[in-house]
């Protein structure tokens, strides 16, 4: 047993690593760049006349050493060997590197798709150097050029495109630009070469790896939104999920219980069949759902006062409400409709799952030997054949915990609770990536942990299952 | 049974519990007469810190807190004084080493004081503008609009008054000198370290580098302007508010200053009404309603057009306000693609696009339809210019007449551009927000039935900036722009000089007069002159349709009647001191 809990502890460590290489993998490929948004904040800018794209370069190269994202991304990567090198790629303008990655899609070597951008900057900077001596026509006509050629996988077009402006405007003085241009244009086409994958290895001086120690030593960075360390915003909000799932599975539990043991009593019965055609009806509702039913209809006089029994989501704030019992009115009242609401798909769940159970151990032979010695059917089911069924509801319970957590995100959000939930969709919305999946990463190490849990504690209440190592 | 009947008992006091929660020991009108307002914010105001502009929802907050030297009467919409006697005027410097440069002589009020009691004075001003333009400090948003300050100079014998000098005569000097928050230096800057800072150092990286290589303190001091100490922790300023209390995403207290410098004051920016105001942070609209409902939320901004007209409908006794913001839509178009660089085909896009439809589905209505990059509501708008109308037939018969047939019937229509047959296919970016979305759909549908084939691309609206309209990778694109009270400047955004690549004329429009006026705004004094070259930029915009304007849409507020509440053009829509009990 021993042996089985140690093996499954420390098969939490690679689903760990898997889920944080995910959440690493997420978190570089989501649009924006966190360089260019940091240079912002700083007031560097391609929008400002004062910033020219050789200095914004530099002052790019500048922030992304400060913020560590120079260094390669992991610990090796997997790349077509035309592709250039982590150090090749540093060497290139930040604002170039979209453009020079279409290239070299297009199969075109490194320092020709370095030469074939520099050469579009100059030809419009001539643009812009010379566009006031410019006819209208030329100065449309050249413009489209430059469009063109920043679109690499058109290149007919752009032989065309040249072409025609070179035999348009032959007495223009500028035209000799753009046949300098025809000369450094790989034109031939695409090439459909294969590439050989090349494997680089970069050691322990990457991103990632950095990221990943900083998770495990405990600093999860800081909220780029407020600039609070993100630990922070987790602590404050962990509380309320927390709260929020053990009243929920309380709740569930003083229900499910009741009712299961009445279907298995009279299983088979209008009333059994009652009960389970309401359950389904309740568990195939979406919660978001009977989140705003339940507001709009329970918690407001707009119906009727007899339904008026809630209180409405809002704010927190509490002036008045002081003292233990102002306290508890404060949080428990608040909480009480989502509780039901999460509560009522658990209580289907539960109802139906219990039912079966109860049913199953009413058939054994104890449960007949029960019969025969007077006990009432009542007592037998809820003294007897109760404990004994709960064996598996309890694991189920407990690995429902972190699908619990999980559902608690509309929930939070809908009903104003503060939760993790709910710092979770703002933190999205809000492209507030470090706390995402630092909340991304605990959510995976809770329902790692809760599996763990569930799957010991089912073998430790039945002395029947066993585990081929303790054989 | 006896365990059924514990579990019933369980049951029962639990219900009850529940039940006498909903009893609120506050009844809603009696936190009115408090005077306590509550009003709904979508999200939380990440930091009070003006200079960093965190947010538009912080600026909601933080308004209060940290008045500007001038602001915008909410009314008029003209500028006012707030924290200074007068509004300067406008001299120029013609001798000395500030030739050629103009300046603007500033006096704060006398009884102008921060909390503590220290009176605000020319030394605070000069701490601000240092911070903004500290390179260290991350006010980029921010240090752009101060970039001609070169130079603050103290009168002698007022340290209330000062005189702010700009390197150059532009459009918005005077709006860019008055409409600052001031910080009190003594507090954000308690050890003096950017007494001996001059501006022009603190805007020199390198010479900042240089100072801070030699002590780092000011490194220190200017993580902390960007962190929490002085974003959450330290907020304080002479706003007729202060801040009390902050749970991050639940609530915002501000508490009306007692003893205020400007007690009694009838300037809109200075009046202290509620006594206590409680911004809500509820991001769902059904709870806001719903504590509205309950008579526990006073306000409700930014409610969405089918809950606005909703409730419109219902029997209830709200105050409905629909204050027309800055704001207006647009669709994007990218003048330097070969199909549209071509004004007929712009122009037949602009028929194509049932706009009446859009304003109908996305705001009920609630908007007025635009010409021009120049709100509605400012006095300059062009009247004379009537809105392009949504006519197929128009648009069919423009493109025939710009040489646009199907010839190889495909069903899109074609023509011979710079040597290419180009087919008239356009790329439309949309993001997930309902606008575009509703655009894409209406257009694809309209272009389609004039041969024009459109592409619907969904993405991120960050990935539709940074990939597509950043790089002028794009045909079309539907965007919202946020404008502000001050004089329109249409330099940046129409003038051919920011065409380049990473511009803000994204759009690639170039017209040498429109260069020209441009420029000329930007030195024009006379406001009549100015206001004719304002008409002139939207009748060459109305002509060249270099992207299609669509409407400015009307902010959606629902109130409680327990207040007076007056809506106000100006961002977001109210001014939540001025709120008096009815």
């Amino acid at each position: 047993m021993l042996r089985h809990i140690v093996i499954r502890s420390l098969m939490i460590i690679p689903t760990l690593l898997i889920v944080s290489i995910v959440a690493f993998v997420l978190s570089v490929s989501t649009p924006g760049d966190e360089v260019d948004q940091a240079l912002a904040l700083a007031g560097v800018t391609l929008d400002d006349d004062r910033i020219s794209v050789t200095n914004y370069n530099s002052q790019y190269v500048q922030k992304a050493k400060q913020l560590g994202k120079d260094k390669p991304l992991f610990y090796l990567t997997i790349q077509p060997n035309n592709y250039p090198s982590h150090e090749e790629w540093n060497g290139v303008n930040a604002y170039d590197r979209d453009d020079i990655k279409r290239l070299i899609k297009s199969n075109i070597p490194l320092e020709s798709a370095i030469g074939y951008i520099q050469a579009i900057g100059e030809f419009e900077n001539k643009y812009f150097g010379a566009k006031d001596t410019l006819s209208a026509d030329l100065k449309i006509d050249w413009k489209q050029s430059i469009t063109l050629l920043r679109k690499p996988e058109q290149l007919i077009s752009i032989r065309k495109q040249l072409i025609y402006l070179a035999n348009e405007y032959q007495d223009t003085p500028h035209i000799e630009d753009i046949a300098d241009l025809l000369t450094q244009i790989p034109l031939d086409g695409k090439n459909s070469t294969w590439h050989v994958p090349s494997l680089r290895w970069h050691g322990l001086d990457n991103q990632y790896h950095y990221w990943i120690s900083s998770f495990i030593s405990g600093d999860y960075g800081t909220s780029m939104l407020d600039a609070q360390p993100v630990f922070t915003k987790i602590r404050s909000a962990i509380k309320w999920t927390v709260l929020l799932i053990l009243m929920s599975l309380v709740l569930s539990l003083l229900i499910s219980i009741p009712l299961s043991i009445l279907s298995a009593y009279y299983a088979n019965s209008r009333l059994d069949r009652w009960i389970s055609g309401l359950s389904l009806a309740v568990y195939s509702v979406p919660v978001f759902w009977m989140a705003t039913l339940l507001i709009v209809y329970f918690t407001t006089d707009t119906y009727s006062k007899w339904l008026d029994v809630f209180p409405s989501p809002a704010s927190f704030y509490s002036e008045s409400e002081t003292g233990l019992f102002g306290l508890l009115s404060k949080y428990f009242g608040r909480l009480i409709l989502p509780v039901i609401c999460i509560s009522l798909k658990d209580i289907a769940y539960l109802t139906r799952v219990i039912r079966a159970d109860l049913i199953k151990e009413s058939t054994k032979d104890y449960a007949t030997t029960l019969k025969a010695k007077g006990v009432s059917k009542w007592n037998a089911m809820w003294k007897h054949i109760l404990p004994n069924s709960m064996i598996s509801t309890i694991t189920i319970i407990i690995s429902n915990i972190p699908l619990a957590l999980a559902g608690t995100l509309i929930i939070e959000v809908i009903f104003n609770i503060p939760g993790m939930g709910r710092l979770m969709y703002s933190s999205i919305i809000q492209s507030d990536w470090n706390v995402v999946y630092s909340i991304l990463m605990i959510i995976s190490l809770v329902t790692v942990l809760f599996y763990l849990i569930a799957d010991v504690l089912y073998a430790f209440l039945n002395p029947r299952v066993t585990y081929s190592s303790d054989e | 049974m006896k365990r059924f009947s514990l579990y019933l008992f369980i049951l029962v006091c639990t219900s009850s519990f529940i039940i006498s929660c909903k009893s609120d020991s506050t009844p809603s009108d009696k936190k009115a007469q408090d005077g306590t307002l509550h009003i709904r914010k979508k999200r939380d105001a990440q930091k009070l810190h003006p200079f960093l502009y965190p947010s538009p929802s912080a600026r909601d907050v933080y308004q209060y807190i940290f008045p500007q030297l001038a602001d915008f009467d909410p009314e008029t919409l003209e500028l006012i004084p707030v924290l200074i006697k007068a509004i300067p005027e406008e001299i120029k410097i013609t001798e000395g080493p500030n030739s050629g440069s103009i300046k603007f002589t500033i006096e704060y009020l006398p009884e102008a004081k921060w909390d503590d009691g220290k009176d605000v004075t020319a030394q605070d001003y000069i701490f601000s503008v240092k911070t903004v333009k500290n390179i260290k400090v991350k006010a980029g948003g921010y240090r752009s609009h101060l970039q001609f300050i070169s130079d603050i100079v103290i009168d002698p014998n007022n340290p209330k008054k000062f005189d702010v000098i700009f390197s150059r005569d532009y459009l918005l000097a005077k709006e860019t000198a008055l409409t600052i928050e001031t910080y009190p230096a003594h507090i954000y800057d308690p050890k003096s370290l950017t007494t001996s800072l001059s501006l022009a150092d603190a805007g020199d990286e390198n010479k900042l580098n240089e100072i801070i290589a030699k002590d780092s303190t000011l490194m220190q001091w200017a993580d902390d302007m960007n962190g929490i100490k002085y974003g959450r922790e330290v907020v304080n300023s002479c706003g007729p508010y202060q801040l009390s209390e902050w749970v991050t995403d639940e609530y915002i207290i501000l508490d009306r200053k007692e003893n205020y410098w400007a007690k009694g004051s009838n300037n809109p920016f200075l009046v202290a009404g509620p006594k206590r105001i409680i911004f809500d942070i509820l991001p769902d609209e059904t709870t806001a309603i719903t504590q509205l409902s309950e008579g526990n939320m006073d306000l409700v901004p930014e409610v969405s057009g089918a809950v606005f007209s909703n409730l419109q409908k219902e029997e209830n006794s709200y105050q409905f306000l629909t204050p027309q913001l800055t704001k207006y839509y647009m669709v994007a178009m990218n003048n330097d693609s070969p199909e549209l660089s071509d004004k007929q085909v712009r122009k037949a896009l602009g028929h194509l696009l049932d706009v009446d439809n859009v304003m109908k589905s996305i705001d009920f209505g609630n908007g007025t339809r635009t010409v021009g990059p120049i709100h509605p509501g400012k006095v300059y708008y062009n009247k004379s210019l009537s809105p392009i109308s949504y006519d197929v037939n128009k648009a069919k018969s423009m493109l025939t007449e710009a040489g646009w047939k199907d010839t190889n019937s495909d069903g899109t229509i074609d023509k011979m551009i710079g040597g290419n047959q180009t087919e008239l296919e356009l790329d439309m970016y949309v993001s997930e927000g309902k606008l575009g979305q509703q655009i894409a759909l209406l257009m694809k549908e309209a272009t389609a039935s004039a041969g024009i084939k459109m592409n619907i691309i969904q993405k991120p609206y960050t990935q539709i900036e940074s990939e597509h309209l950043k790089k002028k990778d794009f045909d079309m694109t539907p965007m919202m722009i946020r404008q502000d009270l001050v004089l329109d400047d249409p330099y940046t955004r129409w003038h051919s000089d920011h065409t380049k690549l990473g511009g803000r004329n994204i759009f690639g429009f170039e017209n040498d007069e429109m260069d020209k006026i441009t420029e000329e705004i930007q030195i024009s004094d006379d406001p009549v002159t100015r206001n004719k070259l304002y008409t002139r930029v939207q009748e060459i915009l109305y002509e060249e349709q270099p992207v299609i304007f669509l409407y400015a849409p009307s902010e959606r507020m629902v109130a409680s009647d327990k207040w007076n509440i007056t809506s106000t053009v100006r961002r977001p829509g109210y001014l939540a001191n001025t709120f008096t009990l009815k």
